[in-house]
């Protein structure tokens, strides 16, 4: 997704009349429209200004009342990276420090290891809570029992399952639907010098053999819930699952759904409004 | 101490479905607002929306961190459900999709004052009303 072009139509009008055009312009092909004062903006690919030019024409002409609208081209280099000027290192659990590849940063305890990671456009930079409830709960894990292999499903920039790697795991695997996400994850193996560690694959969680000894997903709910079968098949024997990418009235609830599965609660983490479980499954199942 | 707010966005995109294309990337990725943490935060708190488009109001503050809220679909979308149309009109003078009472302008105007900013409710259902013309329903009586 990373050449492509948009271009940006503004309309103006009146506040009842806008009203109107912002669902015209989804119904037209548009993902959603940002709202201002007198003014309501969406964006298109560029092959679509033609008939859209018209369709504009035509309602205004019909309509009877002021509406005059502009088109630019959308600087796409301009937003998609504007965040990275406050992507700062940090420090995310116990052991492990998150920095941008930009960044020449070594933390101030040595014992710290650091994790230089880009998630591109993929999830996963660890400033979410999500992703350090996770990297805390994995640096638990693996600082209890170092040498467990690591699976991480929805895996997004790799963030997790390198992140195990870097706190103990022998090797990690990870697994998402979303190509770029992989080929992120790769690009990140790479650069923390852990390639050989780490297998990836894309695909559904569906199609991954295991048992792992520790299983971590940070999704959402939906997923997860859906996910439980599977999920519990991949956490061995003795095993631990990590779910995040939840909010904390979800866990209850999440709780309940893996237990169904013969998981049950080991522990819970929050920060902020999300949260994160951490799931056993018993040693003789 | 409160924080200092560097700027105030106002989106409607499909509940539960953000991502960082336009126009969720352009308009928060110009802030420094870290798109993809928008989007699953948005899209965790409106799983259950059905895809329905939703207002959301974010407020991004000077160190880049935000908050959002989300409000009631806009009028235009709940005049497309009181209508009982799939799509607004693209000629709305000429071609007529539809009708809605006046009670349900009433209502719609109801529930949207507090986003519309009156406690006034002629003067919301007179919003509404001239979404509903805008688009090609007829209010009737």
């Amino acid at each position: 997704m990373g050449d492509e072009r948009w271009v940006r139509l503004e309309v103006r009008a009146g506040r009842d009349v806008l009203e109107a055009v912002g669902l015209l312009l989804v119904e037209w092909g548009a993902a959603g429209t940002v709202h201002g004062p007198g003014r309501v903006e969406a964006y298109y690919p560029p092959d679509r200004l033609e008939s859209l030019e018209a369709r504009l024409g035509r309602y205004a002409a019909d309509l009877g009342e002021p509406v005059s609208w502009t088109w630019s081209e959308a600087d796409a280099a301009g937003w998609r990276d504007r965040w990275k000027a406050f992507f700062r290192p940090a420090r995310v659990s116990g052991r492990l420090a998150v920095c941008p590849p930009w960044e020449a940063w070594t933390p101030p305890n040595p014992d710290v290891r650091v994790l230089r990671i880009d998630p591109g456009q993929a999830f996963g930079t660890g400033t979410h809570e999500t992703t350090r409830l996770c990297l805390a709960a994995l640096d638990d894990l693996l600082g209890e029992a170092p040498g467990q292999p690591v699976l991480d499903v929805g895996c997004g920039s790799g963030i997790l399952s390198i992140g195990a790697v870097l706190l103990g795991a022998p090797w990690a695997a990870a697994v998402d639907v979303d190509p770029v996400a992989v080929r992120t994850a790769r690009d990140n193996a790479r650069r923390n010098g852990v390639a050989g560690r780490l297998q990836t694959w894309c695909g559904d969680a569906r199609s991954v053999r295991g048992p792992f000894p520790v299983v971590v997903a940070n999704i959402l709910y939906p997923v997860l819930a859906g996910l439980a079968p599977v999920l519990a098949r991949l956490t061995g024997p003795g095993g631990s699952l990590v779910l995040s990418g939840l909010l904390r009235e979800e866990l209850d609830g999440i709780v309940r759904i893996y237990g169904e599965q013969g998981l049950s609660e080991r522990g819970r983490r929050a920060r902020g409004e999300w949260g994160a479980v951490v799931l056993a499954r018993s040693a003789r199942a | 101490m409160a924080k200092k707010v560097a700027a105030l966005i106002k989106l409607q995109i499909p509940a539960g479905q953000a991502n960082p294309s336009p126009p969720v990337g352009p308009a928060l990725g110009q802030h420094g607002v870290n798109i993809m943490e928008f989007c699953k935060a948005f899209n965790a708190k409106t799983k259950d929306g059905n895809g329905i488009i939703t207002p959301v109001e974010i407020t991004v503050y000077a160190d880049r961190s935000f908050t959002f809220v989300t409000k009631t679909p806009p009028a235009a979308v709940l005049l497309k459900i009181a209508a009982g149309i799939d799509k607004g009109s693209g000629e709305p003078n000429k071609n007529k999709v539809g009708k809605v009472s006046r009670d349900q302008v009433r209502q719609i105007a109801e529930q949207k004052m507090p986003d519309l900013n009156t406690t006034d409710v002629e003067a919301a259902m007179r919003t509404v009303e001239g979404a509903a013309r805008s688009m090609g329903l007829d209010v009737v009586d």
